[in-house]
């Protein structure tokens, strides 16, 4: 993207993000898709922010990907998480679709008319990413797919699904195929509700999807998906998650700053206290780590991308784990640290001038969304094939 | 190659760190180690039995997944570090 592109995005996702700032609050209470932020993103051209110009899109690239998913968490987390995921799987196929279907796809992501939602996790595997137990099976109209997925972000409002599988009904569970879905080709069931903690406006509801996609639907081929995985969706992912954890983490802390330094502060915080200071710096060091290894790691990426060359790599994907990891648990213990700085009125209470509390619950489900235990004990695994601790 | 090539230590060694292998399915070649379940951290425990039998070191550069690709390229790597041991 050029300058003048770059800060005509910036420009969209600020309106964006006025918009989502006037609905975060009621996205989480009624725990649904906040409806006017959606349609601001739809109109925006932000869907598209990956897709090449060509293709009628803005041609962003990772860089901005992490710029702009801080705005719009500066608005609202679970928004920002919904397009940071959609983000995701448009790179997917970006990268991997074959050109008939990229021909027939990226225009409508473009225009913001297809919103793409993820189904990798699976009802038996959990969050493990790289099994499926669902098969496809072949059948006379194509590939039939029937899958339980019992989270959907914003599955109700998706327009397209990518899904995994088990690319056969005789292949073992670690032979996974991605598949991407219509709406309109789907059956969509609703299974169960999303009344949780937090990012409750990401509505991610339960679905179960049935119906039958032609093949030219797989994406990567057969049994593939472990390469998209290693190359784009996981990547991307935590590139763009830890994006959107740190815009709510330094939204949080705007906030608060912007209170204590002004005449609503309450009389129990002295702003010049050696212990309110200590409890900023630490606060503030936390954001500073994962702002610099995110742009770090962006830059990792970016550059191994233009060179043609793998992410699969043991230091590279050290990287992007440990970037996954630490942002989601230092944005989450910052919050933390920033509801005991506040005090109970300010911090904890519902309806406060500050939403710290909901920052709190959203940041919470960080370490969750993919287990931080399990790239733990991948990045385990990965150090002792590193002796020479390649760092980032 | 055949599994005839390598000897009982490594089929077990390898064998065990396969969740997806069936027990009286044969250990080919040229199978892939990653399709039949072999994750990053049986990676580790098949590196450590595999320089424990054999008395070998891997080097950084054969830290690899090409290394660990099928049974033909770990043996082939094993075969390398110990014949190279021995001189
Ligand atoms: C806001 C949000 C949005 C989401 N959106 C989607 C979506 O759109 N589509 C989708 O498919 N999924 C989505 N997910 C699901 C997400 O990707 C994870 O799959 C899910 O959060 C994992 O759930 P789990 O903790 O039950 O399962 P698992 O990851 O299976 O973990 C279960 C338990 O086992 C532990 N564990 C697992 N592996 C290891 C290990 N190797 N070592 C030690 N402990 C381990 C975990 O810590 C955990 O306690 C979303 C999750 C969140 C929070």
């Amino acid at each position: 993207m050029e300058l003048s592109q770059r800060s005509a995005a910036l420009e969209a996702a600020a309106r964006v993000r006025t918009i989502l700032r006037q609905h975060a609050g009621a996205a989480d209470e009624q725990a649904r898709v906040c409806e006017p932020g959606m349609a601001e993103l739809r109109r925006s051209g932000l869907m598209g922010l990956l897709v090449p110009q060509e293709r009628g899109g803005l041609g962003g690239d990772l860089s901005d990907l992490v710029e702009i998913a801080q705005v719009l968490a500066d608005g609202c987390t679970s928004t920002a998480m919904i397009w940071a995921m959609h983000c995701q799987q448009a790179d997917v196929l970006i990268h991997f679709a074959a050109q008939p279907l990229r021909d027939r796809l990226l225009p409508r992501i473009a225009r913001g008319e297809l919103y793409l939602a993820s189904v990798t996790t699976g009802p038996s595997t959990g969050g493990h990413l790289l099994s499926s137990a669902s098969p496809l099976t072949d059948t006379e109209q194509g590939l039939w797919v029937d899958r339980e997925a019992p989270i959907v972000t914003g599955g109700l409002v998706a327009d397209g699904f990518l899904i995994t599988m088990r690319s056969s009904p005789d292949a073992p569970e670690n032979e996974v195929s991605l598949v991407y879905a219509d709406r309109d080709q789907m059956d969509v069931v609703e299974r169960g509700d999303w009344d949780t903690l937090g990012m409750r406006g990401t509505h991610s509801v339960g679905l179960k999807l049935s119906g039958a996609v032609p093949r030219s639907q797989v994406v990567g081929g057969d049994g593939a998906f472990r390469t998209v995985a290693l190359e784009s969706m996981a990547p991307v992912g935590h590139l763009a998650w830890a994006a959107c954890w740190l815009g709510a983490a330094r939204s949080a802390l705007g906030e608060l700053v912007g209170l204590l330094r002004s005449a609503e502060r309450p009389g129990s915080i002295d702003i010049r206290s050696e212990l309110v200071a200590e409890r900023l710096a630490r606060i503030r060091m936390d954001l500073e780590l994962v702002g610099a290894y995110l742009c770090r790691v962006t830059a990792e990426v970016s550059q191994l991308r233009a060179a043609g060359a793998s992410l699969a790599g043991t230091a590279t994907q050290i990287h992007l784990n440990t970037l996954k990891v630490i942002a989601a648990d230092l944005t989450f213990r910052s919050v933390d640290r920033m509801v005991q700085l506040a005090g109970l009125s300010l911090g904890y209470r519902r309806g406060s001038a500050l939403p710290l509390e909901r920052h709190f619950r959203d940041l919470r489900s960080a370490a969750l969304n993919y287990a931080n235990d399990r790239l733990l004990t991948a990045t385990g695994a990965l150090t002792l094939m590193d002796r020479s601790v390649n760092l980032a | 190659m055949t599994s005839a090539d390598w000897p009982d230590d490594f089929e077990k060694a390898v064998r065990q760190h396969l969740p997806l292998l069936a027990d009286g399915t044969a250990l080919t070649s040229e199978a892939s180690l990653l399709a039949l379940g072999l994750d990053s951290l049986a990676t580790v425990g098949l590196l450590v039995e595999v320089e424990e039998t054999f008395a070998v070191q891997f080097p950084d550069e054969d830290l690899r997944a090409e290394t660990f690709a099928t049974p033909a390229t770990l043996w082939a790597v094993v075969v390398r570090l110990r014949d190279g041991a021995a001189t």
